[in-house]
């Protein structure tokens, strides 16, 4: 076994449950947001209150959730793509079509997560806040983008390493799948 | 750089990811930074960072995940199946009965799911068999699944319409609002179909010779109350400014959970499955939806959008050669990219030339989701012909496309219907108060 191999069976020891427990996060996240918009909704028309932030804080609750489960939608081929030309091509063929696609995303992904990250650092620098009545610093919220960006980006990461390792031969199909 | 070698540049760009395999969410951003990096470099990278956090946090969208949970909580907690069940012992006694609770049924459930496969799986599983044992044709058996699922997404709540609103600044409630004539229209002329078939060829759709007994009619009318009730609060709600769409969408789960919970159908495991998987769904749209918006400030950076509509005015492109084009547009396009991803990629383009032609930014919104249903039914990338062919195993795609043509034709038809007549699209939302 290569130290490839090794670094890229690794890399999946360490997605899988991370993957799954990200996703287990955002389920908890959009379950405070149904709890938090309903408290709004029934206080304000039966019990004459308002929580002030459900707006604001659903929208938080949504970017995490969003973000969060970026890495298991790429990984288990959630996130939509074309199939019909791909589908037919040789085993060895897609392999090296995603040599370059993974790169792509990639590189999306380092972009996406440089920005988001300006971001992030510049409202931290100004201790930016949010113009609500809850004034929450606005960094908090925000932190999730670019580890929800660079998580996609270790995701394609990941893909393109296997691929390699498919076309020189270290890492056979039916290996994979008992990996 | 001009804008049409902008324009030749993305389009060139993005077809070939998207035959590479590269996913289209990706796809777009990558095309998005291209551009914004052709016209001012590197400088402007950091606003994609401001359009990521504002898209992620436009409060419209955050009705996303909860009406997918609330149509997941439906599915799994056997709510759909009473509903199914109840409509088909409505409409047993009219001629089609059961072809007309599939289309009656996917169009519910498709439009509170938000998903043709979800919808096809639960509808599909008990209709299926129950049609072949009954003697029905498959051929109308399946077209009547594939077509009333396309319903879904124009009847609210629908995640395209939701991402429609978002991207051109309308209100969401007003489109919804605007959805539901059209929407019941093309049920309503999917289901006479579905009676002309039933009435020329009896042998595609036998009739039950038991008349069912009063007990049976009244439990199917109980059955179908409870989603009835759901629809009409969610609908109720936002059309009398009770609540926003997302504050709908949270008391639409909460309602849900509890009538699941009233019917003892909702376990906690089918729960857990249903937020899992509708983070999973919200995801997936929302990661195009981010990508769109970083594809749209290139297209705006480099002024596609004016261009192509200052090349059509002076080309002296009508309204109707343009409503043709897109109406072609949306067929080829949608035989291979699912409906909201070619809603993202061509809004941005084409929708200052459609308002500058005087079209109506509500009337755009229903006619785009009509051409999506189309899409949705056209091989070889139809997503309700994989729908159907999940649970028909051994129906071949063909045999469903075939099947699916006649709604197909349909739909296409009253795409034309509505450019003819906007008032089948336009009069509920003129009466709301709001317009």
């Amino acid at each position: 076994m290569t130290h490839l191999t090794r670094f890229v069976m690794d890399m999946r020891r360490l997605f899988d449950p991370l993957a799954e427990g990200l996703v287990g996060l955002a389920a908890l996240m959009l379950f405070a947001m149904a709890l938090l918009i309903n408290t709004e909704v029934l206080g304000r028309y039966i019990f004459g209150f308002s929580t002030l932030i459900s707006d604001e804080y659903s929208g938080y609750l949504f970017t995490g959730m969003t973000l969060l489960c970026l890495l298991h939608a790429l990984r288990s081929g959630r996130i939509l793509h074309v199939e019909a030309v791909v589908h037919r091509l040789s085993r060895k063929a897609q392999d090296l079509l995603l040599l370059p696609t993974s790169l792509v995303g990639l590189f999306v992904s380092a972009v996406l997560t440089k920005a988001t990250f300006a971001l992030l650092s510049m409202n931290w620098m100004f201790n930016s806040v949010s113009l609500q009545p809850s004034q929450t610093p606005l960094w908090i919220p925000q932190a999730v983008m670019p580890l929800g960006f660079a998580l996609l980006g270790l995701g394609y990461l990941e893909r393109f390493l296997t691929a390699i390792l498919h076309l020189t031969g270290h890492l056979p199909c039916d290996q994979e799948e008992m990996a | 750089m001009s804008w049409e070698t902008a324009l030749l540049v993305y389009g060139i760009t993005v077809g070939a990811c998207l035959l590479a395999g590269v996913e289209i969410g990706t796809a777009m951003g990558l095309v998005g930074i291209l551009g914004v990096s052709l016209v001012s470099g590197t400088q402007l990278w950091q606003s994609f960072g401001d359009i990521i956090w504002n898209t992620t946090n436009t409060f419209t969208l955050v009705s996303i995940p909860l009406f997918v949970l609330m149509g997941e909580i439906i599915l799994r907690s056997g709510l759909s199946k009473r509903f199914y069940s109840g409509v088909s012992h409505l409409l047993a006694p009219f001629p089609g009965g059961l072809a007309h609770s599939n289309v009656l049924g996917c169009a519910v459930f498709s439009a509170l799911a938000g998903s043709s496969m979800a919808t096809a799986m639960t509808v599909g599983t008990v209709a299926i068999p129950e049609m072949r044992t009954r003697g029905y044709s498959d051929r109308l058996t399946l077209g009547s699944l594939t077509g009333g699922g396309c319903l879904g997404i124009l009847i609210p709540p629908s995640i395209p319409i939701i991402v429609y609103a978002s991207m051109v600044q309308e209100s969401v409630v007003e489109l919804f609002i605007a959805g539901i004539v059209p929407g019941l229209a093309l049920a309503a002329l999917f289901m006479a179909y579905v009676a002309v078939v039933a009435l020329l060829r009896p042998s595609m759709a036998p009739r039950s010779k038991e008349k069912p007994a009063p007990g049976v009619v009244l439990k199917g009318l109980l059955d179908t109350v409870p989603v009835a009730l759901l629809i009409l609060a969610i609908i109720g709600g936002m059309y009398f400014g009770v609540v926003t769409p997302t504050e709908a969408a949270a008391f639409g789960c909460l309602l849900a959970t509890l009538i699941g919970l009233a019917y003892r159908d909702l376990t906690f495991s089918a729960f857990r499955t249903a937020l899992r998987n509708a983070v999973l769904t919200s995801c997936v749209v929302l990661f195009i939806t981010i990508n769109a918006q970083v594809l749209s400030f290139a297209i705006t950076t480099s002024g596609i959008g004016r261009g192509v509509a200052d090349l059509l005015a002076n080309a002296g492109v009508g309204p109707f050669v343009f409503f043709c084009l897109l109406f072609l547009l949306y067929l080829v396009v949608g035989m291979f990219i699912d409906g909201l991803s070619i809603m993202l990629l061509t809004v941005p383009i084409l929708y200052p030339s459609m308002i500058a032609m005087g079209f109506d930014g509500v009337w755009i919104g229903i006619i785009i989701v009509v051409f999506i249903e189309l899409g949705a039914l056209t091989p070889p990338m139809g997503l309700n012909l994989f729908a159907v062919k999940s649970i028909a195993t051994d129906a071949s795609l063909g045999q469903i496309g075939k099947a699916s043509l006649p709604f197909a034709l349909i739909i296409a038809g009253f795409g034309f219907l509505l450019y003819a007549y906007p008032g089948i699209v336009l009069f509920l939302p003129d009466m709301m108060s709001t317009r």
